[in-house]
Formats: structure tokens, C-alpha cells, sequence
């Protein structure tokens, strides 16, 4: 049967530290690379040009460029990497606790907002209304209550920090 | 999940939690160094130098009245949560009563009053946060190896006490004696010009 062979292309060539046994035909030339001298510098060998080979003889054992990935690795030896399959679980949970997070963000967002125009509504509706001396009577002794809370005599006592309650 | 995929994963949760231990590990450092400067500072405001039977009997009986000290700090956490709670009411009731008589009176006295009162709260606020800061480090610093240290660390601290009761009195009285005569007449003026449109 007819074999046709895919043109070898630039990019199909992989540069070469070592020589290394390369698939030829008998259409095909290919040139080993040859090592530099290290004392003179000389231009470096130009890249082995592609060449398009159609023939309708008996095909080789092994295609010049390999078709498939599976083949590549038959040829070179290498091994590709193993099939990885994604922790779908894993990536599962992690979206719904984002989510989640984003929830309770959001909702206290609106929690907040709902709560300030309460208060600005109230302040609003309240300073609308004529405010009576018994609602200032009632604020000063909201105040009074809140002040009565604290005891400055037992919140800083200077006992507490004596020698003789430190045992010093 | 293959080998590589979890030794990936592996590393990840192994860089974080070096991350977070490294992290805690600088914080408390710095702390540590952040206490040392403030009980340099200390030994240096201390104008009496303990002797040498002073220095004997503070590292025999300091960790005794660290563990006192502690007790006093937690009652310490009460306090001042309820004062700057206490506090923080009283001016929101305040801003609240200029709010709500608006234009009905004259709120700019006492909306001078709540910005002094401010100010007041704010000082001891500050001057609390820096008790705090004193006791936390008496109590955990190690009085045995800087006995001086904890000797000023104290006198620093029953100073700042001293201050704390003073500005907490400074604010009662201002309460007293000009918010709420100011609030009084507020009143006054509210009833008067509900006098006026009635009849």
C-alpha cells in the first residue's frame, strides 16, 4: 500500500547535544551534526532542511515522524506523563465553600444596610416629629443610667496593685 | 490522585503551614522585642534603683504576684470593655438628641459639649489601652531575670492607674456640671416653643 509519509517539519527537530541514531531512508539525507573545535570559532551548522518524501515503494518498519504520541514515546524512549485526573471533590468543595463565604459576606452587607436605613429611617421619621421635653428627659436619663454603670472607685482601685496585695 | 499531583499538593499545605508558623514564630518575636524596648524604657523612667536585698526579695516572690497580677488583668478585660461601651453610649444618645431636635433648637452648645466629651473619652481610652499594655507585660514577662523591669513595669502601672481614675472622675464631672445643664436648657427651649405654638 501507498504510504504517505507527513512532511518533516522545523519544528519536528529537536536540537541535539549528542548524536544520536537517526530514522533515515533511502530519499531522506540527513546530516550528523559535527562537533565545533573549541579553539576556533566556527559558524554553526545550519539546520538540516526539510524535504518532502512521497514514495510508493515498500514503506519502513518505522514512520519518520511519528503520528501519534504513543509513538513518540516507542521512538524516543520517554515516558509521557501519566493521565492525571482532576480531584473533582476536591475542586467541588472548594467552589461550594467560596460561595458559601461570598453568602455570608453578601447577607451581612445587606444586614448592615438594612440595619442604617432602619436608623436613618427612624431618625428620620423621629426628626420629622416635634421631639418633647419628655423625650429629652428620657435621653438625659439614658445617660444617667449609663454612666451609673461604672464605678471609678472599683474599676481602678489602687489596692489591687500594692506590695501588700502582690505579696511584695 | 497520582504521585505528583499529591507530593504537589503536599508541598503547598507544607509552604503554608511553615508560612503561618513562621509568621506567629515573627509576631511573637516581635513582641518579645516590643516588650523588651518597653521595659528599657521603663527601667529608665524609674527614678529609685532597687538594692541588692530589694532585687533578692522581688525574684523570690514576683512570680507569686504575677499570678495576682493576673487576676487583675482579666478584671482589667471587664473594665474597660463596659467603660468604652459605657462611654461610646453616651455619646451616641447624645448625637442622637441633636439629631432628633434638628431645627426645633439651638444644638450648637451641645454639640460642643459632645465634641469635648470626645476628646475626654478619648484620652482615657488611650491612656487605658496603655494600662492594659503594662499589666499584660508584668504578667508575662520574666520577673525573675529583670526584676528592675518589673519594679518599674509596677510603678508604671499604679501611675497610670492613678491617671485612668483621675480622667474617669474628669468625665463624670464634665457629665454633670456641662452636658447636662446644656441638655436642661435644651429642654427649656423645646418646652418654650411648644408653648409658643399652643397658644
Amino acid at each position: 500500500m501507498d504510504d504517505i509519509r507527513p512532511p518533516r517539519r522545523m519544528m519536528d527537530v529537536q536540537p541535539r547535544s549528542t548524536p544520536q541514531p537517526v530514522q533515515r531512508t533511502a530519499t531522506q539525507p540527513v546530516r550528523a551534526s559535527t562537533p565545533q573545535p573549541s579553539v576556533t570559532p566556527s559558524p554553526a551548522p545550519a539546520p538540516p532542511t526539510p524535504s518532502v518524501s512521497v514514495t510508493s515503494s515498500a514503506t519502513p518498519s518505522t514512520p519518520a515522524v511519528p503520528a501519534t504520541p504513543d509513538q513518540a514515546v516507542a521512538l524516543t524512549g520517554m515516558t509521557l506523563p501519566p493521565k492525571v485526573k482532576a480531584p473533582v471533590a476536591a475542586i467541588v468543595l472548594a467552589v461550594l465553600v467560596c460561595l458559601g463565604l461570598i453568602g455570608l459576606t453578601v447577607f451581612a452587607y445587606l444586614k448592615t444596610q438594612s440595619d442604617t436605613k432602619s436608623n436613618g429611617d427612624n431618625q428620620t421619621t423621629q426628626q420629622t416629629e416635634a421631639i418633647t421635653p419628655e423625650a429629652v428627659d428620657a435621653s438625659q436619663e439614658s445617660i444617667d443610667a449609663e454612666i451609673g454603670t461604672t464605678n471609678d472607685d472599683q474599676d481602678f482601685n489602687a489596692a489591687e496593685l500594692s506590695d501588700e496585695s502582690l505579696g511584695l | 490522585m497520582n504521585k505528583g499531583r499529591k507530593s504537589r499538593v503536599f508541598g503547598l499545605l507544607t509552604g503554608l503551614i511553615l508560612l503561618f508558623f513562621s509568621t506567629s514564630l515573627a509576631t511573637a518575636q516581635t513582641d518579645t522585642a516590643g516588650l523588651q524596648d518597653r521595659l528599657t524604657a521603663r527601667k529608665a523612667q524609674l527614678k529609685t534603683r532597687l538594692t541588692g536585698a530589694q532585687t533578692t526579695r522581688l525574684k523570690e516572690r514576683c512570680k507569686a504576684a504575677q499570678l495576682i497580677i493576673a487576676n487583675v488583668n482579666t478584671r482589667l478585660k471587664t473594665v474597660q470593655s463596659n467603660r468604652v461601651n459605657a462611654y461610646d453610649k453616651i455619646i451616641d444618645h447624645l448625637n442622637s438628641l441633636v439629631s432628633r431636635v434638628g431645627n426645633q433648637a439651638d444644638t450648637t452648645k451641645l454639640q460642643a459639649d459632645i465634641t469635648g466629651l470626645k476628646e475626654k473619652t478619648a484620652s482615657f481610652g488611650s491612656n487605658l489601652t496603655a494600662y492594659k499594655v503594662i499589666i499584660d507585660d508584668l504578667q508575662a514577662m520574666d520577673c525573675g531575670a529583670d526584676p528592675s523591669g518589673f519594679k518599674a513595669s509596677l510603678e508604671a502601672a499604679k501611675s497610670l492607674q492613678t491617671q485612668l481614675k483621675t480622667d474617669a472622675a474628669a468625665i463624670r464631672a464634665y457629665l454633670n456640671e456641662i452636658i447636662k445643664p446644656t441638655i436642661a436648657a435644651l429642654r427649656v427651649q423645646l418646652a418654650g416653643g411648644q408653648q409658643e405654638v399652643i397658644n
